[in-house]
């Protein structure tokens, strides 16, 4: 407990996500820790289709993952100041379980996250995954609003 | 950034968890601590007329937990304490809104009745209903 020395913010290219970037990245200015900008997605570039089928699933499940990966992690980056140490990273699987174990791998003193938009579910007060996050991190977690 | 960041306290493990991560903040962000105590007064009320005794009783123990509080910061950081009466969360979120509060620090559990679920009670509705960030410490 007590000064930070590395931030864990996980994103997913939601405005929810973006505030709490902008949470960790001023956090992580002012007291000089690493910050660690995390996307955790259910498929990656890996489980993309070869070539663009006509498909009857909707676009969340059948649009190419690689790219929509990339565009969160670079809006995420973009938001950074400069000087503050960042680094990027990517894992598949469930989101509340990857970010809970990328934090204790990484040693991240505090999670930050966004209220909402972590997941599809909208209109909640509080997104499952930003709820799963604070109930089983080990450390503190910031709830940005 | 963060310039006003309010602490709820009640004495128990989770908060004094709480003050400390506050006060670490609070030297990073050069922030203002505000200690809030509030007296469950509606659930003392359930079974009992209130006496002055009584009132005087809950103020004392509240001063208690804010003193010890206080004195847990260094000096060189800005802080105040308050005392309150009523349902907890609901005096905490208006004293957040009313007050400017840039960050709620708090305990995951121990501010409400029930313990052994996950986040309390008191935690989970403010981390729901609160309009500024809520910092959650275990």
């Amino acid at each position: 407990m007590g000064k930070f020395s590395r931030i864990l913010v996980p994103v997913d290219g939601s405005d929810g996500s973006d505030a709490a970037v902008d949470m960790a990245a001023s956090l992580s200015e002012a007291c000089g820790a690493v910050l660690d900008i995390l996307y955790v997605s259910y498929f990656d570039s890996n489980t993309d289709a070869a070539e663009e089928d006509d498909t009857w699933l909707p676009e969340i499940v059948a649009a190419p993952a690689g790219s929509r990966i990339r565009a969160a992690l670079e809006r995420a980056r973009s938001r950074v100041p400069e000087g503050v140490a960042v680094e990027v990273h990517q894992r598949t699987g469930n989101p509340a379980r990857r970010i809970v174990e990328f934090s204790r791998e990484h040693d991240n003193e505090t999670i930050v996250v966004g209220a909402r938009g972590l997941d599809f579910v909208k209109g909640f007060l509080l997104g499952s995954v930003s709820q799963e996050v604070m109930e089983s991190a080990p450390g503190a977690v910031i709830i940005v609003k | 950034m963060v310039k006003e960041i309010l602490v709820p306290v009640d004495g128990s493990e989770g908060s004094d968890r709480a003050v400390a991560q506050a006060i670490s903040m609070a030297e990073i962000c050069d922030a203002k601590l505000n200690f809030l105590y509030v007296a469950n007064i509606n659930q003392l009320a359930i079974n009992a007329c209130l006496s002055d005794a009584i009132l005087e009783a809950v103020t004392k123990a509240g001063n208690v937990i804010l003193d010890r509080a206080m004195n847990l910061v260094p000096s060189g950081i800005e802080k105040e304490a308050f005392s309150e009466t009523g349902s907890p969360a609901v005096v905490i979120l208006d004293f957040a809104a009313s007050n400017d509060i840039d960050l709620i620090v708090m305990g995951s559990r121990g501010l409400g009745l029930v313990k052994g679920v996950l986040l309390g009670s008191v935690s989970q509705y403010i981390v729901e209903q609160a309009k500024c960030p809520v910092l959650v410490v275990k």
